[in-house]
């Protein structure tokens, strides 16, 4: 017997001897027959039900929604309970069956047999043996909906003999829904207990297994909710939508799960998904919680410091990442120079992040793919949730239009202040403001099961000033429409068009004499059409393409008014085509042996208008070298480039709790980021490869182990990863990327080389929850162009900025109580790289500071330590409002962690000063509400 | 400028990391040749650790200036480490293409590229004007004088500058002398001896811009240094001498990444640092670290004068306080090292032994004798 099976018999006799708990107690209770009387007459049903249930020791169990309005009649005084409920509901065609412990059923078609099989509460040898004596009793798709909370037993036929006579298997289908507001659950797992295979649901909630005829016990589960049992029985292909519900009082259990795809059995390495509702408790700054930035506590996702934009997935450079909201692509990923991010946590249901095998329908980018999901509108109800923190206020409204038809969601998030500010003594601070906020609107609509439609929009923005001297305003605005087709129960396409806008203003009077104005904007259009088949149980094909047309307008630096000298500078527009055809195959090749390829085959052409400049070849690109002005009229294509994506991925399973992956990626990229500061800045801009500046290209191939050890308690891998980037683009020291006419005259094009290894042990349940993860890491540059006599830092590699090489998470939780839960978190890594003034020398009596080599020098090691604690209102189910409390403290030791180091001439001294954002800890309460209990 | 909202909650604190001995013995180039009038300098030395900056020479050097008409001439080592061309040699010439030769004892050569002396644009003007400045430290705002500067109109569109300034100001100590002990305690009758002094220092701060992308080829309003009312500097008169140098693409560079990076603040947000090296390079070993560089220039001069200000100063005044005449008796015990000492009196005649810098104003780093440029109002 394996650990898996012991714990799956080990649940179901705990259920048992539950279950035989309740009978007992009621079997004391029940014995004679219950006898109404005329007090009952006339009343409408909902009152009798609650009626009945309150004098009586009876529960009953309908299909609400299917259940006619009717009025009691009770034709004399003294009638037995089950007549008058057969009288009045006969004509209804509602059979009444009672059971010996007062439960009523109450049900359209098939009546119910009560009593249990003589051997029902045995404890079984073979499991599905007591499934089986289930079944006859419940069939096919009846869904009780329970007055009271217990756990119910579902078994379903699908299919027909007749069907099915031919057949050895057959495919079932379906949509996995949240029981209570019918939203699919996307990435919830069914795992066939008999077969110890399963699969997952889709973005869409769609799943889709193929089985040997027979009956199995199906196991679901989700990050979101709790996990549900179904036995099936299946005789030929068929549709089974399976419900996943969220039960108040079993929610002990505080669920921390990055992964809902298999760790061990799952074909993905290097993914992580993390699911909103699980990092409730995570400790936040200033009141924000911010599940992307949940990423950092993940192994091989690092920045360059705390309250700065951008991540740099397992050494590379922040722009090789690729973030999508709903398919939206996110140029900015930021609130408020990056101590938030742009995503409203309230609106968010999971994030997924790829970062060792991408899979094909992905392109564009070398590092990794965040993909955000965002929470679809309730099918069922109005509902609302908000929050108010030190900083913001959040508002989500979501609801059905047309019930289980259409349904909406929006989510508004807003600075409403800038109170905080006032509080600091510093004029230019005081002086400044700092506001930004986000939208997210989603409409689904239900055509019929073979067809929805999604909209989405993101919008977001904010508007800072210092001190009036910079202004920066930016923002994000977006929207996808998506068709989801499905064909037949193998076959369907997911058809998305996509607009997204970035853009920024900056206003910049540092230097009155140079005061000036510069705006940029960058447009998004988008096409994708993405199939999915399978072929058999052995082979899952995805298949498509997509398009995007870039438009970029690097807008105009103008003076900002009349004491400037800027001299008007119109910095061009920029137009691109990328588009990519891509085909994978996921195959069950052995029982124990998975294996996945891909192939993407991108083409990226630069298009006109555009005047560009024609270059000495094999010279540095410099005025000096300009041999030629090419023009090209609009949408002519100046430059073409193309390249084949490669990824091919392994899974062998060792057992079934031990396995081994690897996996092989290459990539390209088109399009990046023109930014020489350590840390992103709201006004970097993005760039397209164009006729001087090569596209980038990548490979990186991972190896990895996991294994499920304690019964599955723990999970535990160990991955490690070689990545190298050609092309990469880095700058020529000093350069001046804000007004840049000429970039490809700063830029200079090397490589990066990467490696790690990542150790992750988790435990994803339980009272006490979390993980710690150990990485060891190295990024490191080299710009020597051997042909141009180019260089940087003298041609000497040197590690990149945001190479950190040893680091450590620590994420625990805790429910004390089912209202009171504890939350710390533990983080330390070695300093970022810097470059250090190493001397002194003089010039004309002036002393001049030198630096080292580029980032030869580290800053001090970081460290520190969160913890929050969180309070829920009380639990009772029914209650018009949930409100929660949540208390936090950041960097509870108060250590100085190193933000920079810098040094500045003062007196003729030089002076090292090293600057701590979050010097002391911070401490910060936000409220939580919504409509409804807490499980809504 | 983007560290602002990092201000918010941050804290900066000193902070010096352990480096290790690395760069102990780079050569450092200091040089120059102009259109003034020689005898220029090259001074050479070693890089000097950060903690303890000092200038450390190099000795018995063979140092040349070479222009590309031929002439070559090799320049004598006047003091350790500094070489000097002959008062009737090499003359800088406008238009013409200079560079050095620097060949060291144990025969390593160094040297620079050609770089043209470019024609001098002139000064049209400096000027100051009062103004108050933000000081996030204290009570009040910084209240002083702001200098700026116009050029001339330029010959050609793109010309980049280089600025350097010089102070001097006349100041006076507190208190008069009564007497000066010396083994022996006399009166002193020319009591305002040394109450005036004049202060001479280079600014420590360079300031580089360049004209290419403005509608004209002219600098106006450029903003310099700027002097409070918080020291004696503009207690009696100021003046500011502005050096301007007209330099070459490549001179600039070097110059406004040396300013850059000796100004820039703790951001994540400014351009990263990195190491400057100059236009002088190791011949065989292109890649030897060389600090400093041989600046080929137009020089333009320009000096002003402004008086004291109609405002309120802030810098410290002596006053007399008890212990100061009670000390009066120490003067006897005094060491004949410390000798001349003063003595003033107050109003009543009655003697006091202050700090000496109250009374000597020599003692705050100026001279009693009055500069030749001095310009009275």
């Amino acid at each position: 017997m394996t650990y898996l099976q012991a714990k799956y018999s080990f649940l179901k006799a705990g259920l048992l001897i539950t279950m035989l708990f309740f009978w007992l107690v009621q079997a004391k209770s029940q014995s004679a027959e219950i006898v109404l009387n005329k007090t009952y007459d006339n009343l409408p049903w909902s009152v009798f039900v609650e009626k009945a249930e309150s004098n009586f020791h009876v529960r009953f169990f309908y299909d609400v929604k299917s259940f006619p309005d009717l009025k009691i009649v009770v034709t004399k005084d003294e009638i037995p309970l089950k007549q008058c409920l057969s009288e009045n509901l006969g004509k209804y065609q509602i059979k009444v069956s009672v059971d010996k412990n007062g439960n009523i059923f109450l049900t359209s078609e098939n009546e119910i047999h009560t009593a249990l099989p003589a051997d029902f509460f045995k404890l079984p040898q073979n499991i599905a043996a007591g499934e089986d004596t289930l079944e006859k009793s419940v069939s096919d798709e009846k869904k009780f909906l329970r007055t009271a909370n217990e756990f119910v037993v579902k078994t379903f036929v699908v299919g027909n003999k007749k069907e099915g006579v031919n057949l050895k298997k057959a495919t079932i289908n379906g949509v996995i829904k949240n029981a209570e507001d019918g939203i699919p659950v996307i990435g919830a797992t069914i795992f066939v207990k008999e077969l110890e295979t399963g699969t997952a649901s889709d973005n869409n909630g769609f799943y889709n297994l193929t089985l040997p005829k027979g009956k199995y016990s199906l196991v679901v589960r989700s990050v979101d909710t709790e996990e549900a049992k179904y036995k099936v029985e299946v005789l030929s292909d068929g549709n089974l939508d399976l419900t996943l519900e969220s039960k108040i009082f079993l929610m002990e259990e505080v669920e921390i799960r990055s992964e809902s795809r298999h760790n061990v059995k799952g074909i993905q390495m290097g993914y992580e998904k993390i699911a909103i509702k699980n990092i409730k408790e995570i400790p936040v700054v200033l009141g924000e919680r911010d599940i992307v930035k949940v990423a950092l506590l993940l192994p091989g996702v690092q920045n360059v410091g705390e309250g700065s934009s951008g991540f740099n997935v397992r050494g590379s450079p922040a722009d090789q990442n690729l973030f999508y909201i709903n398919n939206i692509p996110v140029y900015n990923t930021s609130h408020l120079f990056g101590f938030f991010s742009a995503f409203n946590p309230d609106v968010v249901n999971d994030f997924t992040l790829y970062k060792s095998n991408i899979p094909a329908k992905y392109g564009g980018r070398l590092s990794s793919i965040f993909e955000l999901s965002a929470k679809q509108g309730n099918a069922e109800k109005f509902s609302a949730r908000g929050g108010i923190s030190p900083i913001t206020t959040r508002l989500l409204v979501e609801g059905p239009i047309v019930k289980d038809k259409l349904n909406f969601l929006v989510g508004l998030r807003s600075t409403y202040s800038d109170w905080v500010l006032n509080f600091v003594k510093v004029p230019e601070v005081k002086n400044s403001s700092g506001q930004f906020g986000d939208l997210v609107t989603n409409l689904s609509y239900h055509i019929n099961s073979k067809n929805q439609l999604k909209l989405f929009t993101y919008y977001s923005y904010d508007k800072i000033d210092l001190a009036s001297e910079v202004k920066n305003d930016y923002g994000n605005a977006g929207a996808s429409l998506s068709w989801f087709h499905t064909f037949n129960n193998r076959h369907d396409l997911d058809f998305t068009l996509i607009y997204d806008k970035y853009n920024f203003t900056e206003e910049n009077q540092d230097y009155a004499l140079s005061a000036y104005s510069l705006a940029y904007e960058l447009k998004h259009y988008e096409a994708s059409l993405n199939f999915s088949y399978r072929l058999n149980d052995k082979h899952t094909i995805t298949y498509g393409l997509n398009s995007i047309l870039y438009d970029l307008n690097n807008g105009d630096y103008l003076p900002l008014n009349s004491g400037s000298l800027v001299e008007p500078i119109d910095l061009g527009t920029e137009k691109g085509i990328e588009s990519g055809l891509f085909v994978d195959d996921e195959w069950k090749a052995l029982p124990n042996l998975t294996l996945y390829g891909g192939l993407r085959f991108n083409n990226y052409a630069y298009l006109g208008p555009k005047e560009v400049y024609q270059y000495q070849p094999d010279s540095p690109k410099i005025p000096e070298t300009v041999i030629d002005t090419l023009n090209f009229d609009n949408n002519a294509i100046i430059k073409n480039y193309s390249g084949i994506d490669y990824r091919f991925a392994a899974t062998y399973l060792i057992n079934q709790d031990l396995s081994v992956k690897a996996s092989y990626n290459t990539l390209h990229q088109y399009i990046f980021m023109l930014s020489n500061t350590v840390a992103l800045s709201p006004t970097d801009k993005w760039k397209l490869c164009d006729y001087n500046i090569d596209p980038m290209d990548g490979s990186q191939v991972s190896l990895g182990v996991y294994s499920n050890l304690v019964a599955g308690l723990i999970e535990a891998s160990v991955e490690g990863y070689y990545k190298k980037v050609n092309k990469l683009v880095e700058y020529k020291d000093g350069a001046d990327l804000v007004v840049n006419e000429f970039p490809e005259r700063d830029i200079l094009q090397g490589e990066l080389d990467a490696f790690g290894i990542e150790l992750m042990l988790k435990k994803p349940f339980g009272k006490w929850n979390g993980w710690i993860n150990y990485t060891y890491a190295s990024a490191n540059v080299l710009v020597d162009n051997k042909i141009t006599g180019e260089q940087n830092n003298f041609g000497i590699r040197y590690p990149a900025n945001y190479d950190k090489p040893h680091s450590i998470n620590v994420v625990a939780n805790y429910k004390v109580m089912k209202r009171l839960s504890f939350s710390g978190n533990l983080v330390y890594s070695t300093g970022r790289p810097i470059t250090y003034p190493t001397s002194i020398y003089y010039q004309d009596g002036q002393k001049i500071l030198s630096y080292s080599l580029r980032n030869e020098y580290r800053i001090p090691d970081y460290f520190r330590v969160d913890v929050s604690l969180t309070f829920e209102g009380n639990l009772k189910k029914k209650k018009k409002v949930h409100g929660s409390w949540v208390f936090s403290v950041y960097n509870l030791t108060g250590r100085n962690n190193a933000y920079s180091v810098y040094f500045k001439s003062e007196n003729g001294l030089i002076n090292g000063y090293k600057m701590s954002i979050f010097g002391s800890p911070i401490f910060s309460v936000t409220y939580d509400f919504k409509l409804g209990n807490y499980a809504d | 400028m983007f560290a602002i909202p990092a201000l918010l909650l941050s804290c900066v604190e000193k902070y010096f990391p352990e480096l290790d001995d690395k760069y102990e013995n780079v050569l450092v180039v200091d040089g120059i040749i102009s259109n003034n009038p020689g005898p220029y300098f090259v001074k050479l030395s070693v890089a000097s650790t950060v903690n303890t900056p000092e200038f450390l020479p190099l000795s018995g050097y063979n140092v040349s200036i070479i222009d590309d008409e031929g002439t070559t001439e090799v320049l004598s080592e006047t003091s350790p480490g500094i070489y000097s061309t002959s008062p009737g040699g090499i003359q800088g010439v406008v238009g013409r293409k200079y560079k050095t030769r620097i060949v060291s004892p144990n025969g390593k050569t160094y040297q620079s590229d050609f770089e043209t002396l470019k024609n001098p644009v002139g000064i049209d003007s400096v000027y100051a004007i009062f103004e108050a400045h933000a000081n996030p430290d204290g009570v009040f705002p910084f209240e002083g004088y702001q200098f700026y500067l116009n050029t001339k109109k330029a010959e050609s569109d793109t010309n980049f500058y280089l600025w350097r300034l010089e102070r001097s100001y006349e100041y006076r100590s507190d208190f008069l002398i009564s007497h000066i002990y010396e083994g022996r305690l006399r009166p002193v009758y020319d009591v305002d001896s040394l109450q005036t002094c004049w202060r001479t220092d280079k600014i420590g701060q360079l300031f580089t811009f360049k004209t290419s992308g403005l509608s004209e080829p002219v600098v106006t309003k450029f903003p310099l240094n700027y002097v409070t009312t918080e020291t004696r500097e503009l207690m009696e008169r100021y003046s500011l001498l502005v050096k301007q140098f007209t330099i070459s693409e490549k001179a600039y560079a070097f110059w406004n990444e040396v300013r850059e990076q000796n100004s820039t603040q703790g951001s994540l947000y400014t351009r990263q640092p990195y190491q400057i090296r100059g236009n002088v390079f190791n011949t065989e070993t292109p890649g030897e670290t060389v600090f400093g560089a041989f600046l080929v220039a137009g020089i333009t001069e320009k000096r002003i004068f402004v008086n004291r200000p109609a405002t309120i100063f802030r810098y410290g005044v002596c006053t007399l306080g008890d212990a100061d005449y009670k000390n009066v008796g120490t003067i006897y015990m005094s060491n004949p090292s410390e000798w001349p000492l003063y003595l003033t009196t107050n109003l009543n005649g009655i003697r006091a032994f202050p700090n000496q810098d109250c009374i000597d104003c020599q003692l705050r780093g100026g001279t009693i004798v009055k500069p030749d440029f001095w310009i009275e109002y």
